[in-house]
């Protein structure tokens, strides 16, 4: 399990003629375990975040410094749920997640993860089927499936649970939650369900046009039912902070 | 919509099978221009037990199939190079496009003069007419790999060699055995045309052979051996690509680009 330190990220886009700052200085660290949900309103720059923490694109300026247990490392092992499910069409259920599982675990271990991991998202029963075979949500779910049982150093989670019915998201936050109290795990979770981050998160970052513009600690004691004390307050304040200058308007 | 027991497509055939019997036993035809099913029935016998048909055939289908595995070991590691290093199709473009869009058939004089009647020149019209479609073919599922599974693969750090095998082939899968199916498809036109200008054995052969015999009826053999082999080589395609891609639940109805 390894923290994060991420200092002064800048990237910028041209997107015909005009310059985009998806990233205008992001300056955040993230403590070894912690859950930190960003939120914020869409093309803010949340997934251009995730991908340069994943090493996935170069920031033009900026350094991101991962802190493992024995101390300071050039990477980490990632665990990244994207917005879409992004399975291999040609692999079964098991098969995506054995490919994940390729420089990490094999054998007997690697079936006993995969069974682990399905079993968590409640999809057991579905090791053999087709990617095409399942629902919209049943993809997402062993797209986190996949993830998870790679046992990341961190855990990146770009909106994962967005596609997903009501019942089966509060489901997975439960289930979700109870993961990480058994064993806790590094996480970025971008979402824009805000009640989500704050059932979920140690901590709540807002993020505007490229710029974290304001950090909420959720002090709540787990489990965080949606009728918990006080988590209806700290939904109404983090809402309002997202919306900013619109509510003030009005 | 077609399910399995569906006999509309045998309606057609059949009727003008029986529109042609009746003609023809009304005397309403010429029989050397058309001879009646029955004739053709008792020459494709003959040619049956004296083993001509089957000589035939195994001279054809053997320079289709050498020929068409040397296209595959030819056109698929070259799109894989070109997919791969996108470069190397710029310098191969011209040439490759010249070639593509002169027909085969058009080489056959200029074979003949360099490799002689013999297989060589056989197989190379073979060659060149399956080249373009299974090349082709491979190239654009090659190109159209998905680049968000390309960044997954490297979110779960694998090799190269690793996203090569479990990403770019099998999103190329569908292009190449879509383009092998098409090239066969050509190669064995290209052949029987070819056989017919020059050649001592194949079914093109045995249908120039018969016309000037003036023996109708075995050109309606070779005709009708062409046309069955075809459709069962086809369908044996078909067979393999559902049995090859058993996560496309289309993949016995592959189509797309044509070379
Ligand atoms: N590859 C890219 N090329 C050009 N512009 C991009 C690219 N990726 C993201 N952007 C731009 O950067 C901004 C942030 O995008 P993104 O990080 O996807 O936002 P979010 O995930 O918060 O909705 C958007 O304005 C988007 O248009
Ligand atoms: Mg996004």
């Amino acid at each position: 399990m390894y923290g994060l330190t991420i200092t002064g990220l800048r990237r910028r886009f041209d997107i015909s003629g005009r310059s985009i700052d998806a990233l205008d200085g992001i300056d955040l660290t993230i403590a070894s375990g912690e859950l930190l949900a960003v939120v914020g309103h869409s093309g803010c720059g949340k997934t251009t975040l995730l991908h340069h923490v994943a090493g996935l694109q170069r920031p033009d300026a900026g350094t991101i410094a991962f802190e493992g247990p024995d101390g300071p490392a050039a990477s980490a092992r990632f665990g990244m749920v994207f917005q879409e499910p992004r399975l291999m069409p040609w692999k079964t259920v098991r098969g995506n997640l054995e490919l994940a599982l390729k420089h990490i675990a094999s054998g007997a271990e690697a079936e006993s993860r995969i069974a682990d991991a399905l079993e968590t998202v409640g999809l057991a029963a579905f090791a053999d089927a087709w990617p095409h075979q399942l629902s919209g949500g049943m993809a997402q779910r062993v797209s986190l499936a996949r993830a998870l049982c790679r046992e990341p150093d961190i855990l990146l989670l770009d909106e994962p649970f967005g596609a997903l019915d009501a019942l089966t998201r509060s489901r997975i936050h439960g289930e979700f939650a109870a993961i990480r109290l058994r064993r806790p795990l590094t996480t970025i979770l971008v979402t824009h369900d805000i009640a989500e981050a704050v059932r979920l998160a140690d901590r709540v970052a807002i993020m505007q046009a490229g710029r974290l513009t304001a950090v909420f600690d959720i002090d709540l004691p787990h489990p965080r039912p949606l009728a918990a004390p006080g988590l209806a307050e700290e939904v109404a304040t983090i809402t309002a902070a997202v919306l900013g200058d619109t509510i003030s308007q009005a | 919509m077609r399910c399995k027991n569906d006999l509309r497509p045998a309606i057609l055939p059949l009727s003008v099978l029986a529109v042609w019997v009746i003609a023809s036993s009304a005397g309403l035809t010429n029989a050397y221009l058309l001879p009646s099913p029955g004739r053709i029935a008792e020459a494709a016998g003959e040619l049956l037990v004296d083993g001509e048909l089957l000589r035939h055939i195994v001279a054809s289908l053997w320079r289709v199939l050498f020929g068409f595995a040397l296209t595959a070991l030819l056109a698929l590691p070259l799109a894989f190079l070109t997919g791969i290093f996108a470069p190397l199709g710029g310098y191969l473009s011209w040439v490759l496009e010249a070639l593509r869009v002169t027909p085969p058939l058009a080489l056959v004089p200029l074979l003949i003069l360099w490799l002689g009647i013999g297989e060589a020149s056989k197989l190379t019209i073979v060659v060149l007419a399956s080249f373009f479609p299974v090349y082709m073919n491979a190239l654009a599922g090659i190109r159209e790999a998905d680049g968000k599974l390309i960044e997954l693969a490297r979110t779960l750090d694998l090799t190269r060699r690793e996203t090569a095998l479990h990403v770019l082939l099998p999103s190329a899968l569908p292009g190449i055995v879509n383009g092998l199916r098409l090239g066969f498809g050509y190669s064995w036109r290209a052949l029987v045309g070819a056989e017919l200008v020059a050649a001592s054995a194949g079914l093109g052969y045995l249908i120039i052979d018969a016309s000037e015999m003036a023996r109708t009826d075995r050109v309606f053999v070779g005709i009708f051996a062409i046309a069955a082999l075809g459709a069962l080589t086809d369908w044996l395609f078909r067979r393999a690509a559902a049995r090859l891609m058993p996560w496309r639940a289309d993949a016995g109805r592959v189509s797309g680009l044509e070379g």
